[in-house]
């Protein structure tokens, strides 16, 4: 009887640690990023469908497409919710590409110190100088949601960008 | 980026192109842009997304990160470039003229390139002899093949060149005897990647195990390999020498070679083709039973001394050669032509 006594402070232990996994997760958003690139495949067929998969090598020249999951998974809903992706090094943004549901999508050109819509960005020379931004002067895209999300909720936001 | 004033003007003009340019090229799904150089192979590309939201009436906002990451595969990708501003002139015969080539690993890793010439191309005229291989090695400009320190003639393959570097080969040919002014020979040279399966392959060929730190490499669009056609031109240079009698001027006023008249010859010397006659030299020996006429030399158009007084001028009578008339007309480019006049007496 002495070896099985002996096991039940460990279970407690294991249970502790679980109920503070769960504790610490209430409330809380869940992220996960993924990076994948479109491959041609042939399907079943006999026909080429573009396919999307997860990178691990890249070559220079293609397109990523960098997709953020976010999850509710709380009991309350997560206001004032926002999504920052500061722009990986030697990738350069693809015009247009940035998705997200039910989110105002901003850029910066700053570092991520501010942040506007692309008509509204602009660069400075050296002298001074002012100019339109171009898609690789972005440091940073960031999603913001208008609306609190609710416990449960869940999407995807998203943007595609080239490796130098 | 656009630091200089005129490429600012550029600017507004370039980034509605470029993105056009790439618009388009998306829809049409063809291949992204592609960079010379692009990242290094091996680099590690991580994207992190941050959330940050508040809960109820906390103000404290709360964050949250996620991450993910890939590498960059290495590009084995090359181009030779032709470099001769001109096509090399040569004469027939010569040894060892050089063309000059410049090779560049436009990978993103390093690379070792080895070569092949192919010196019995067509579309000319005749065929040079393609000898050796050297590399520029020794930071002087052209090519030195003896001295301290030469370049280096090319062993199995170049040293491991670095995304970007570049070396300055030279293709060195013999060129045969016989030849015509103006006709050309062409020479290729290849450079191939050493990576074992790059040249040749298609490209997008993974070849596993051949990139950096036992990855895989891919071919890039060159197909492991790259050639460039370099030309030699002959400039043969022909020079023609015809003698005739300018005139004649007998005692009795007239123009009958009688003793005692005197004949005035002129040698006409024709430099045809192309390149130079070097240190072309016309001597012409008086001849029996005539006399020179002392200062009778006469170098298209401009009276010349007998001594030999160069630099005044190139031309002597008996200093040089007994009894001879020498007219130094030295490095000589063609075309040309040069006259020469002088008198004897009958005797």
């Amino acid at each position: 009887m002495q070896p099985k006594r002996a096991f039940i402070p460990g279970i407690v232990i294991v249970l502790v640690a679980l109920t503070a996994v769960w504790a610490h997760a209430q409330g809380q958003i869940q992220l996960t990023s993924v990076a994948e690139v479109e491959v041609e495949r042939f399907n079943q067929e006999g026909k080429k469908e573009v396919q999307r998969v997860k990178a691990t090598k890249v070559l220079p020249g293609n397109e990523v497409i960098f997709t953020t999951l976010y999850e509710n998974t709380g009991k309350e809903a997560a206001e004032n919710a926002v999504i920052t992706n500061p722009m990986p090094e030697h990738m350069i943004y693809t015009q247009n590409s940035a998705r997200g549901m039910g989110t105002m999508i901003t850029f910066s050109v700053d570092g991520g110190k501010t942040y506007d819509a692309p008509a509204k960005l602009f660069i400075f020379d050296a002298s001074g100088r002012k100019f339109p931004a171009r898609p690789q002067d972005y440091t940073h895209i960031r999603w913001s949601f208008g609306d609190p999300l609710p416990p449960g909720a869940k999407g995807e936001v998203s943007f595609r960008a080239i490796l130098q | 980026m656009f630091r200089l004033k005129e490429e600012n003007k550029w600017r507004h003009t370039l980034s509605g192109l470029v993105g056009l340019v790439w618009a388009t090229s998306l829809l049409l799904g063809t291949t992204a842009p592609v960079w010379a150089l692009g990242t290094a192979a091996g680099t590690v590309i991580a994207n992190t997304a941050t959330a940050t939201y508040t809960i109820g009436a906390d103000p404290t906002p709360k964050t949250v990160t996620a991450m993910d990451s890939f590498e960059v595969l290495e590009v084995i990708n090359t181009i030779v470039v032709w470099q001769d501003a001109a096509d090399v002139t040569v004469n027939t015969p010569q040894t060892e003229r050089p063309l000059t080539f410049l090779l560049t690993n436009t990978g993103n890793g390093p690379e070792a390139f080895t070569f092949a010439y192919n010196d019995a191309l067509g579309s000319d005229d005749f065929d040079p002899l393609a000898q050796s291989i050297w590399l520029e090695s020794n930071g002087q400009p052209g090519l030195q093949t003896t001295g301290s320190p030469a370049d280096t003639v090319l062993g199995a393959a170049t040293p491991d060149l670095p995304p970007d570097g570049s070396l300055l080969i030279y293709l060195l040919s013999n060129i045969p005897s016989g030849l015509g002014d103006g006709q050309t020979g062409r020479v290729s040279l290849t450079a191939a990647a050493a990576t074992p399966g790059a040249a040749g392959a298609a490209a997008g060929t993974e070849l596993p195990g051949a990139g950096l730190n036992g990855g895989s490499a891919v071919v890039g669009n060159s197909n492991g390999h790259s050639e460039a056609i370099g030309t030699y031109v002959v400039a043969a240079v022909n020079v023609q020498l015809t003698k005739s009698i300018a005139a004649i001027e007998d005692l009795s006023g007239g123009n009958e070679p009688y003793p005692g008249a005197r004949v005035t010859y002129r040698l006409t010397v024709q430099i045809g083709g192309s390149g130079a006659a070097e240190a072309l030299t016309i001597v012409d020996v008086i001849p029996a039973d005539t006399t020179y006429v002392a200062g009778s030399i006469v170098l298209d158009g401009t009276p010349q001394t007998d001594a030999a007084d160069a630099p005044a001028d190139h031309t002597d009578f008996n200093v040089t050669s007994a009894d001879t008339v020498t007219v130094e007309l030295q490095d000589t480019v063609a075309p040309a032509t040069h006259t020469i006049e002088f008198t004897t007496t009958i005797n």
